[in-house]
């Protein structure tokens, strides 16, 4: 109580920045060449669309796609059709018994009886020993949940018509409920013994595909450039270096580039995307307050941090289609302080949406740009086939391997793909160049890595189809395993690259963090003290601080965003003695200063001095009663009222004392 | 419910003479049925219900279910195929790069580079397990070569029906069955190593982890970091408790061995397999077992009592393929989808086939029979089935006198050694 009239500066979770604004004029004009990334996002909002854009991860977006798409996906030609199938057999979306089922009905021809699945092959058991998890009494749950999944997928006849039971509950795909869909303890009995007498059919397509996947073993999608392709490029060149312009075979008068190593792919990733977060966060202010424009406005303190921080390392800026795409994904905004005259000069700041995306793992945030961008060819004519397209590619980069390229002819001969691959390029998915002669393409670490931690995320998915998926935990998983090696590779490497951070914190809330990059610092710098760094080549000890924090949530940051971020980057010597990544004081600390928030509010409040005792019992009573008492102190009798209330209150008070007077 | 790590050591018997014999009668059997016309040569390979499995349907079958691990379980599982011939075992998937690197394949995280890689590689699987198989055959049958060529030599120089019988002997031991033993050790030696790199942070379970933490720490994080998130676990950070924490990383790596074996038991090799079912019981490793019978009948041998005594032990699958159609073709790799696909985690939740009648009988320690009723070494609880001359085979004790005099016939199970 003791703080109850203490003014709080940010009563109420401060002002929030005001929504984004959408379809920014600013940078509208940049990008008109590319007529589908122009294309504005919330013209109309279809709710199919809608429904896909919120998908949190590659998987649960195919299984919002309409089955025919996903059906289509799986009949795609080798490799992708194959390579397609796997991933989302592998994928969380299934359980593991729905993955055995569905190999199973694949080694024995493609069809089974749905009670020989539920009933013979799998144990449910009446028991109810695995078939509480669906909240379905029966036995065998397990089993109708997995036939459920692998309906869902798109990898079952939809014949049983249990995925639209469940969608159509939750998904809110608009899916009238027929004359099946009863509630599941509704019609249960008659429906399970309908169900049970049903086959359990594999989609040919789906089932042709995972099997042409078992019976063919590669260990890439494509055919990988091999050494002996450029060996045998290079021989050619240097044996007729005249005629190296006129052959007019496929170098077209460019010339090829050494194939590029591990490293250059490492570094491309961080310039394509860190330069993407560096803009985000502002690091760079420096460069672009050329515009004689306050920049730091909107970002608040975390900026000084970054901006302190600078060493000589330049990150260019991002293009100006990538701005523009951050802009519209309402991850930045006009400044909405911004007083010139010229609304389009307005510099561009980081929103309270963009501040989320910072602290999310790099995976989350990859999957992001692809989900936006997938949304953004809504409109395109071609929107399915192109969606396929991008969407089978991106699975199969999900099986190659870093440092392996490939010539962008497997690509086949549509020109969409060609297209997706180049604007995949753009967001660090792909470099492009051109190698041994022609353009190929080299998957780099961000892109194998997103499918990966889409297939590993931990099916928060049991429950039922449309679930909010638990896509962070799998992101975060990845994104551990990525800093783990990352964090090797920085100890190994010679000049430590910029990309890796590892944080340690301590109990004295001291935050250690072995980074070079600004991008992490700044980002630290969110809520982290940055007037006390300290830092050494590869080391920046912060500290964390009621002050500092506060300043983050006043960002627009959570406590829960605060400590995803230090367990995602949590030092891997942490990990592995089972210690708390973050010390359990700190946490509860930060949960603390984040309650601070909503603990104080701040009221008007008349204050009441009764005469005695008894006016202040009655009074107190009457106030509580009509909701109008904040405070009562009872040795000084004074009653602190709700000032909208106050009068009805001092009413009652004069009616209460002309009835003392009178007795 | 979520995609599990998964650690599958497949061990394939390769003995040169069971798959010679039976691909010997398989192309009897079919050229049988030609002969009677009652099948056309074209569909008579796929389709005749005939033959015993080949080796190569074997491998082709373990090429699947490779294929099968790697779209059911996620990026971080690992498999492990070797070949046992009657000579020798030995690791062909992942293949020995080159003297002591092999393992780092198998193990390191330098393998799939700095993502998280698949690392099932199916291209790879498909050319090394091929060619290692064909090359520890090769090797097995220069190796039988030689040594009959040898025997045969020595024999003919000095005692021609002395070295005549020992040849029948050894040879007549020697071929019958796998080195399956030597490779479910190797198969546990690599399982060990998985275990130790996967918690390395915590100073490993071997000594050899220890030595080399300089050079291996690199990997050795990488893995650890893969395995899971262990360390989440909490509560098993002291060295005292190692032992725990090499538990708790088993579960999550949960590891198994299939063995596929296709050849009789062979009856020298009781005790090393039953130390090694001991061992991975203890480890909670999973042992599997798939009989291949041929089916024909001068061969008896339709399931392995070892192979199920092993499986009993650790709780396993076992299960004798039926004989005939259900090996030809592509059944075999069904069957093998079907029963030894899902992961340890899933197994409570399906029917899978269950081991009723284990013969559990003992083995005697010399002549490998099963007997009902035998005499134990009191020092070292060998068991034989006839009482020893002079001292216990096993651990050399001497025979007592006493035990001479009482003789063979007054019904005592125990026999009394010095």
């Amino acid at each position: 109580m003791a703080g109850t009239k203490r003014k709080c500066p940010d009563g109420g979770g401060g002002p929030s920045p005001p929504p984004p604004s959408t379809a920014a004029a600013a940078a509208a004009s940049a990008e008109g060449n590319d007529p589908r990334v122009v294309v504005d996002v919330d013209v109309d909002v279809d709710p199919r669309e809608s429904f896909l854009s919120t998908s949190s991860s590659l998987f649960e977006y195919l299984e919002r796609l309409p089955p025919p798409v996903l059906r289509s996906m799986y009949a795609l030609p080798p490799p992708r059709g194959p390579i397609v199938a796997a991933s989302v057999l592998r994928s969380c979306r299934l359980t593991e018994l729905s993955r055995q089922v569905a190999l199973r009905l694949a080694a024995c021809g493609g069809s089974f009886g749905a009670g020989g699945i539920v009933e013979g092959w799998t144990r449910g058991g009446g028991t109810g020993g695995g078939g509480r998890r669906r909240g379905n009494g029966k036995g065998g749950g397990d089993g109708l949940l997995a036939l459920q999944r692998l309906e869902a997928m798109g990898i079952l006849e939809p014949t049983l018509g249990l995925a639209r039971r469940r969608l159509g509950i939750e998904g809110g795909m608009g899916m009238p409920g027929t004359d099946d869909d009863d509630d599941d303890e509704g019609g249960g009995e008659d429906w399970m013994r309908r169900l049970m007498e049903k086959d359990a059919c594999l989609t040919p397509e789906f089932g042709a595909s995972i099997r042409i996947y078992l019976s063919t073993s590669s260990s890439s999608p494509w055919p990988i450039i091999t050494t002996e392709q450029i060996d045998a490029h290079r021989a050619g060149n240097s044996a007729r270096p005249s005629s190296y312009s006129s052959t007019g075979d496929n170098d077209g008068g460019k010339p090829s580039r050494e194939p590029p190593t591990r490293r250059e792919l490492e570094e491309y990733t961080q310039s394509s995307w860190d330069s993407v977060l560096h803009f985000l966060v502002g690091s760079d202010d420096d460069d672009r307050r050329g515009d004689g424009n306050d920049e730091s406005v909107g970002s608040g303190g975390g900026n000084d941090g970054g901006g302190r921080q600078r060493n000589a390392t330049t990150i260019e800026e991002p293009s100006d289609a990538m701005v523009q795409f951050l802009t519209r994904i309402g991850l930045m905004q006009e400044d909405p302080d911004y007083v010139g005259k010229d609304r389009s000069r307005a510099p561009l700041v980081i929103t309270s949406k963009g501040y989320e995306f910072m602290l999310r793992d790099i995976n989350a945030q990859v999957w992001q740009f692809v989900l936006q961008y997938l949304n953004s060819m809504k409109q395109h004519e071609m929107t399915d086939t192109i969606r396929v397209d991008a969407l089978s590619f991106l699975i199969c980069l999900g099986s190659t391997r870093v440092g392996e390229g490939y010539h962008i002819s497997v690509l086949g001969k549509s020109k969409y793909s060609k297209q997706v691959m180049k604007d995949f390029g753009r967001f660090g998915l792909v470099f492009v160049s051109r190698v041994a002669g022609k353009v190929s393409f080299y998957p780099t670490r961000v892109a194998v890595n997103l499918i990966a931690s889409n297939e590993k995320a931990t099916a928060g998915v049991v429950g039922g189809g449309g679930g909010r998926g638990n896509a962070e935990d799998g992101g975060t998983y990845g994104q551990s395993v990525a800093a783990t090696r990352s964090l090797e590779e920085a100890l190994a490497a010679p000049v430590p690259p910029r990309s890796h951070l590892a944080v340690i914190v301590q109990t004295n809330f001291q935050v250690v963090a072995y980074t070079r990059s600004r991008l992490h610092i700044s980002t630290l710098g969110l809520f982290c003290e940055v007037q006390s760094y300290r830092r050494l080549p590869n080391v920046i000890f912060f500290r964390l601080s009621r002050d500092s924090v506060r300043g983050a949530f006043r960002l627009g940051v959570t406590a829960d965003q605060i400590l995803r971020f230090l367990h995602v980057h949590a030092h891997p010597t942490l990990r592995s003695d089972g210690r708390a990544l973050v010390p359990p004081n700190v946490r509860d600390q930060i949960v603390l200063w984040d309650r601070e928030r909503r603990r104080v509010v701040m009221e008007e409040v008349c204050v009441h001095q009764c005469r005695d005792a008894a006016e202040f019992a009655a009074v107190g009573h009457y106030a509580s009663d009509l909701d109008a008492l904040a405070w009562g102190a009872t040795h000084t009798n004074k009653l602190y009222v709700h000032y909208r209330k106050n009068d009805q209150v001092q009413a009652y008070v004069r009616k209460w004392r002309t009835r003392q007077l009178g007795k | 419910m979520t995609s599990s790590s998964n650690l599958l050591v497949v061990i394939v018997d390769a003995s040169t003479f069971t798959w010679t014999h039976r691909s010997l009668a398989r192309a009897a059997k079919e050229k049988a049925l030609l002969a009677q016309g009652k099948k056309s040569s074209s569909s008579s390979s796929s389709a005749s219900p005939s033959g015993p499995a080949t080796l190569d349907d074997v491998v082709s079958s373990i090429l699947v279910l490779g294929s099968g691990l790697a779209c059911t379980s996620d990026r971080e599982s690992a498999l492990v195929v070797i070949v046992a011939t009657e000579w020798e075992a030995g690791v062909v998937y992942p293949r020995k790069g080159g003297g002591i690197g092999c393992m780092d394949e198998v193990v390191g995280a330098g393998m799939g580079g700095g993502e998280i890689g698949e690392r099932i590689d199916l291209g790879l699987l498909n050319d090394h397990v091929r060619l290692g198989v064909a090359e520890m055959v090769e090797r097995a049958a220069m190796r039988a070569e030689v040594w009959a060529g040898r025997t045969s030599s020595s024999s003919s120089s000095s005692k021609e029906e002395k070295g005549e019988e020992e040849e029948d002997v050894v040879v007549g031991r020697r071929r019958k069955g796998a080195a399956i033993a030597s490779a479910l050790s190797v198969a546990m030696c690599v399982i060990n190593r998985f275990m130790v790199t996967s918690h390395a942070g915590m100073g490993g379970v071997s000594a050899l982890a220890n030595m080399s933490s300089t050079r291996r720490r690199k990997d050795d994080e990488g893995i650890l970091a893969l395995v899971g998130k262990s360390g989440d676990r909490g509560g098993v950070a002291s060295s005292s408790n190692r032992d725990d924490a090499g538990n708790t990383t088993t579960s999550t790596l949960s590891p198994r061995v299939l063995i596929m074996q296709a050849s009789p038991d062979r009856t020298s090799d009781y005790n090393a397999l039953m130390n090694c079912a001991f061992a991975a019981a203890k480890l909670e490793i999973v042992v599997d077992g798939c009989f291949v019978p041929s089916g024909t009948k001068g061969d008896d041998a339709t399931s392995s009592p070892y192979l199920q005594q092993v499986v009993d032990r650790t709780g396993g699958v076992y299960l004798s393929v039926p004989s005939g159609a259900a090996q030809v073709g592509g059944a075999l790799s069904e069957v093998l989808l079907t029963v030894f696909l899902p992961h340890p985690s899933v197994r409570s939740d399906m029917n899978l086939p269950i081991l009723h009648d284990v013969d559990f009988r003992a083995r005697c320690f010399e002549t490998g029979e099963s007997i009902d009723v035998a005499r134990v070494c009191n020092q070292c609880l060998s068991i034989f089935k006839e009482r020893p001359r002079v001292s216990c085979p096993t651990c050399g004790a001497m025979a007592r006198g006493r035990a001479s005099d009482a003789g063979n016939n007054d019904g005592t199970k125990k026999m009394k050694l010095k």
